[in-house]
């Protein structure tokens, strides 16, 4: 499948509840096959509650300036999650389908993992 | 055929892979490919997945890996929504990729590619029919 179809799609829970949208798709960069890239495995999906758009690459929250952009960027992906891959059941043409129970993992680094919703 | 389960690794690990963690959208589309000679292929329009179909259960035997950049008329889709019919996207399998960081090195020369035979064909027979369109400006 192409990763354009996998963007924007609705996640919902295993309940059936919604969880957002897909914003991104994080990949593992496998070892380097001598001169080449290594391989690119996905390991899970970037979801926003809020919002389709992109983060700009303020999510990982590192970057956090110039301050206004990055608090406008923060509050309008608020409670963005990252969903391991192996919890997803299924992938359909309108939504993905989650299989298990999700454990709450804040995108942004600067909360902990602890801290649920 | 593995089905959906828990999270297998600690949580924190998918936040942060290893340190080889590398989004999509933030790292590979839109990113610029370059031959050996540095010379632009083009931008990675989209990417193709193995390992996961629509439409059907995801097997967790294997991750899905990418397996190919496309290229293609990617602007219309993203103006008027859709997608493009998969005959019309260019491939670039991963394998050719030498290295993925703020641009995407391929290691097969851009004239020797599918992926740009729009910008070769205007090139021989719109530009170079021009008066001087065979010579750098002097």
């Amino acid at each position: 499948m192409l990763l354009s179809e996998l963007l924007d799609l609705p996640v919902r829970g295993r309940d059936g509840e919604d969880l957002g949208r897909v914003v991104d798709v994080r990949f593992r960069r496998g070892a380097r096959r001598g001169e080449y890239e290594g391989e690119l495995e996905l390991i899970a999906l970037i979801v926003s509650p809020h919002s389709r758009m992109s983060m700009y690459g303020y999510e990982r929250g590192r970057v956090n300036r110039p301050a206004v952009i990055a608090t406008w960027i923060a509050w309008i992906h608020r409670r963005s999650r990252v969903i391991p891959w192996e919890c997803v059941q299924r992938v359909d043409e309108d939504a993905i389908a989650l299989g298990v129970a999700v454990p709450v993992i804040p995108l942004n680094i600067r909360r902990s993992i602890s801290d649920s919703d | 055929m593995k089905r959906a389960t828990r999270p297998q690794r600690p949580l924190e690990w998918y936040r942060d892979p290893d340190g080889r963690g590398f989004d999509a959208r933030l790292e590979l589309l839109d990113r610029q490919m370059l031959d050996p000679d540095d010379v632009p292929i083009s931008t990675v329009d989209d990417v193709e997945l193995a390992g996961v179909e629509i439409g059907s259960a995801v097997d967790h035997d294997q991750p899905p890996t990418v397996v190919a950049l496309l290229v293609g008329a990617a602007v219309l889709p993203r103006i008027f929504g859709g997608h493009m019919p998969r005959s019309r996207w260019d491939r670039i399998e991963w394998r050719h990729v030498l290295r993925a960081d703020s641009v995407i090195h391929i290691n097969t020369a851009a004239d020797d590619m599918d992926a740009t035979w729009l910008e070769r064909w205007i090139r021989d027979r719109v530009i170079a029919p021009i008066p001087g369109g065979r010579h750098a400006p002097e």
